[in-house]
Parts: structure tokens; C-alpha cells; sequence
């Protein structure tokens, strides 16, 4: 779907370069997300797919043409929901979701999505009245408005409660499971966890690895098994080699005649993944 | 209906919702009061004056507050994301103003016509507006790329009123009667806006200032028509994609 190649952004009046030498590509039909702390590059990335920043260096290419051949139908072919509201404040939802409907060629059935997000009954209601879940799930709908077939999201899900969170990406998994591919930024590793086939993560403006959920945490585990039990009243725990522990005779030992409280592989998670890729906490 | 159509009807809307047309109706009956008590003999003349401010700086007032709404609420980059042309977008901005200043003319007119019985080319009027009022709203659209905050483009509507505008009305009341300084207002588009007008409120004018003042005034609206549009990839990435 996206090839970048050598991508390189310095902003006007700045220092430093805000992208260097970014190189990844986008599957059709997959859910890709791009993953980093503040200011390393992803939203600019973002930006630079979304034809918001045109002067960039390297090359951008979409379903193998140039992003810079592309014109408004480009468009046409995109959603884009932002981490911000992007509503007409004095207007209802109604009003709003029309006006931006009516730019496009193949516009989506809005009532639909209005009902699956939750917001048909509030439609008449000023985008003002809003609380800031409805205004997420709002620019939830203006990105499906014209079915596009490529979806951008920015922190689709944040300010969300779990219900309607759930909703979200569950009609995110299905747009995937049509054919739709998204390009998805998030701080959440649970919904990247949970979403991405592949996710990149982003450092000092660059990429620093780009692999499956599955595979980074694989990489990043430790092969051990860690077993706690009770051996008379006291409670022990031993760590055992995952890659051995068939045939350790400890370990058997210890699971036919001890009762056992817990037994964890260890497993990293994408956070911590997240910490050791972009020397930053989560809430950084 | 084009993508223009649908913004420029989509902004008269807004416009209505966001009480700028309300303000707008305010401002006329303000002046619609100003004008009972202005003796019939100048009623053409303060008509003409006061056409030439809404349509001049009320437009750079009006078209910058719908820029600021729309950069204050994200609703700008909502925009630049949606399959429309950056022509467009700014044309829609400085036609929906016209409608606006159309309203005023509309109204004004109807006023001094039944009420004070002036006799005013209401064509010609309908005709000079659209192009000063395009050409403010334009260069209002224009001034907005570089104010920071809407308080940032009032000062500079309020520079550009001492400079452009007050001084062509201080001639056009003969508080200024120095000759040579009518003509150097001639290098100013107010002042050529102002020839327009006043031909159309029948203020005797020299055919050749007429023809040279509304090709004058199409000059610059096109020309400043082309350097925003210009200017507007870089607005656009400012003001969307930082």
C-alpha cells in the first residue's frame, strides 16, 4: 500500500532534521502501527502520508505511485482520524457529518455508523454539548465517511471508556477484515497488542525495529519459567530454562510433589519493549 | 452542486451559526440609524462611505474570524484532508463575504430608497461591491496567515484602516482638500474602490477614473488572488501539519 523510502523532514525554522533516512512499507489489508514516545517523528510521518507536509526528501510511493502525483483524489481513497476534535463546535453532529460527506464521491451510510458508534440518538445535539468520547467517536465516523480504503488513526481510542473502546476496534478489525488497511498511532500497547499485524517503533526521528507484536515480545523474552510453591509451609520459587524443562528433573520434581501457587513464562510486553526501543516510559 | 458550491454554502452557513452574519445585521442597523439622520442632500455620498467600509474592512474582520475558528476548532485540517482544491477553499471564503456584503448593500439600499428617496444605481453598487468585497476578503484570508491570534489580525485590520482606509474617507469628506494628496491615494486599492462606488452613487467622476479604478481594483484582486493561493501550501503546513 506504502513504500517510504530515505525520508527524510526538517521544519521550517528548525535545527534539527524531524525524520532521517525513515524507511517502512505498508501491506494492503493490514494494520500497521507506528509507535514512540512525543517528538521522535510520528505524527510527522503521519502528516507527510497524509499530504499535510509536502517538502519533504525521499520518496513516498502509494499502490506504486509517486504521494507527489497524487492530487485531491488521493483523498478520495483516504481517512484520516486525528488525536484532536476536528468539529464544527456550533453545529451538531448531524450538520457536521453532513457538510464533510457531501465533498465526497462514495460516501459511506453515516446514520450506520452513527449507530454503530453510539451517536444517532445525539446526532441533533451541538458538537459543543459533546463530552470528549463522543467527540473521539465522532472523529471516529468523519475518517469512514467516504470509505476509504487506506485509514489513518491517531489515538483512535483515547478518552474512550472500555465499551466504547471496545466498539472502535472492533469496527477497526473488521474494516482490516474487508480489506482496509490502517496505519495506526497509539500509546496504548494493549490496543496495539491486541490490533497491529506489524507494528514500527520510533526513535530520534528514525525507525528503530518493525516486526509482529508476537515477534518483538519473542525477541525480547527471556526463555525462563518462573514456578513459585509452597514446600512445607514456607512458599519458594525457582526459576527454570523453558528450552530444558521437560526433561529437568527439578522442575518435575517440583510440580508432582509440591503445590503449586504460580508459573509464568516471561514474556515481555510491548511496553517494555517500548521503554528498551525508545529510552522513554510510557507516560513520558 | 461542485465541491465549491458545497463550501462556499457549507460557510454561509457557519458564518449564520457562528453569529458573523447576526454581527453583520447588527452593524446595518447601526448604520441604518446613522443614516436617518444624515440630510438627504449627502445621503448618496455617507451611502457610498459606508458601503465602502463593510465592504473593505468588515470583510478582513469577517473572513478572519472564520479562519480562526476553523484553525481553533481542528476543523482546517479536517478540511485539507478532504478531496477539495485549494482554489476552492479561498474562493468559497471570498464569495460567501460577498453574500454578506451583498446582504448590507441589499438592505441599506432599500432603506435609503424608500426612506430617504435617493435615487442610487443599485446594479452598479451590487457590481462594485463583489469586486472590493472579493478583494478584502482575500487579502483578510491573506492577512490571517500571518496574525498569530484573531486580537493579532484586529491590529492588523486597525493599521490597515489608518493607512488605506481612513484617509481616502477624510478626502472623500473634504477634511483633506490637499490636491496632490487625492492623487496619491490613487496608488492605493481603497481609493479606487471608492471611485467605484461612488459612480455608482452618481458622484460625478471622470469616465477614465472609473475605467481606471475598477481595472485597477481587478488587477489587484487577481494578483493577490494568485499570491495567496501561492502562499497557501505553506499556510496550509503551518497551520496542518505542525
Amino acid at each position: 500500500m506504502f513504500q517510504v523510502e530515505q525520508l527524510s523532514y526538517t521544519y521550517p525554522n528548525g535545527n534539527e532534521q524531524t525524520l532521517k533516512d525513515v524507511n517502512f512499507h505498508v501491506n494492503k489489508g493490514e494494520i500497521f502501527g507506528l509507535l514512540g514516545p512525543s517528538g521522535v517523528g510520528k505524527s510527522t510521518t503521519q502528516k507527510v502520508l497524509t499530504k499535510l507536509i509536502q517538502n519533504y526528501k525521499g520518496a513516498v510511493l502509494y499502490k506504486g505511485k509517486d504521494l507527489t502525483q497524487y492530487g485531491k483524489d488521493y483523498f478520495e481513497d483516504i481517512g484520516v482520524g486525528f488525536e484532536m476534535p476536528v468539529h464544527f463546535s456550533k453545529l451538531t453532529a448531524e450538520e457536521n457529518i453532513s457538510f464533510f460527506k457531501k465533498l465526497y464521491k462514495n460516501p459511506a451510510d453515516t446514520d450506520a455508523l452513527l449507530k454503530r458508534v453510539g451517536l444517532y440518538d445525539d446526532r441533533k445535539k451541538k458538537v459543543s454539548e459533546f463530552s470528549k468520547g463522543m467527540k473521539v467517536r465522532l472523529n471516529f465516523v468523519r475518517a469512514m465517511i467516504n470509505q476509504p480504503t487506506m485509514l489513518f488513526l491517531d489515538e483512535p481510542t483515547n478518552g474512550l471508556d472500555p465499551v466504547n473502546s471496545r466498539i472502535i476496534k472492533n469496527m477497526m478489525k473488521e474494516y482490516r477484515n474487508q480489506g482496509g488497511t490502517i496505519l495506526l498511532t497509539t500509546h496504548l500497547m494493549n490496543d496495539v497488542d491486541e490490533l497491529c499485524d506489524r507494528v514500527a517503533f520510533m526513535a530520534n526521528g528514525t525507525i528503530a525495529e518493525i516486526d509482529s507484536p508476537k515477534n518483538l515480545k519473542q525477541k525480547g523474552s527471556a526463555r525462563t519459567v518462573i514456578v513459585e510453591y509452597m514446600s512445607g509451609n514456607k512458599q519458594k520459587t525457582d526459576v527454570f530454562n523453558l528450552d530444558t524443562i521437560g526433561t529437568d528433573d527439578a522442575f518435575l520434581s517440583i510440580i508432582q510433589q509440591h503445590k503449586l501457587l504460580t508459573m509464568h513464562s516471561q514474556e515481555t510486553t510491548l511496553e517494555d519493549i517500548f521503554i528498551q526501543m525508545t529510552g522513554v516510559k510510557i507516560d513520558d | 452542486m461542485t465541491n465549491f458550491l458545497r463550501l462556499t454554502v457549507g460557510e454561509i452557513q457557519r458564518m449564520n451559526k457562528y453569529q458573523i452574519l447576526p454581527s453583520s445585521l447588527f452593524v446595518i442597523l447601526f448604520w441604518i440609524g446613522f443614516l436617518y439622520f444624515v440630510d438627504d442632500t449627502f445621503i448618496n455620498q455617507m451611502f457610498a462611505i459606508l458601503v465602502f467600509v463593510d465592504a473593505s474592512i468588515m470583510s478582513i474582520i469577517f473572513v478572519g474570524a472564520t479562519m480562526f475558528f476553523e484553525k481553533q476548532e481542528g476543523t482546517f485540517r479536517s478540511l485539507m484532508v478532504s478531496p477539495i482544491r485549494k482554489s476552492d477553499y479561498i474562493l468559497s471564503k471570498g464569495v460567501s463575504i460577498v453574500v454578506s456584503n451583498l446582504l448590507t448593500v441589499v438592505l441599506l439600499f432599500a432603506f435609503v430608497y424608500w426612506v430617504k428617496g435617493a435615487n442610487i444605481n443599485l446594479i452598479g453598487f451590487i457590481a462594485g461591491v463583489s469586486l472590493i468585497g472579493f478583494f478584502h476578503a482575500i487579502l483578510g484570508f491573506w492577512m490571517s496567515f500571518y496574525a498569530k491570534d484573531f486580537t493579532s489580525l484586529i491590529m492588523r485590520s486597525s493599521l490597515y484602516m489608518i493607512v488605506f482606509v481612513v484617509p481616502v474617507i477624510l478626502v472623500e469628506l473634504q477634511v483633506i482638500q490637499t490636491e496632490w494628496f487625492a492623487y496619491v491615494l490613487y496608488i492605493i486599492p481603497t481609493q479606487a474602490s471608492m471611485n467605484v462606488l461612488n459612480a455608482a452613487a452618481g458622484i460625478p467622476l471622470e469616465t477614465w477614473e472609473i475605467w481606471v479604478s475598477a481595472s485597477y481594483l481587478l488587477a489587484v484582486t487577481i494578483g493577490i488572488f494568485f499570491i495567496t493561493l501561492k502562499k497557501f501550501d505553506v499556510f496550509a503546513q503551518k497551520e496542518g501539519g505542525q
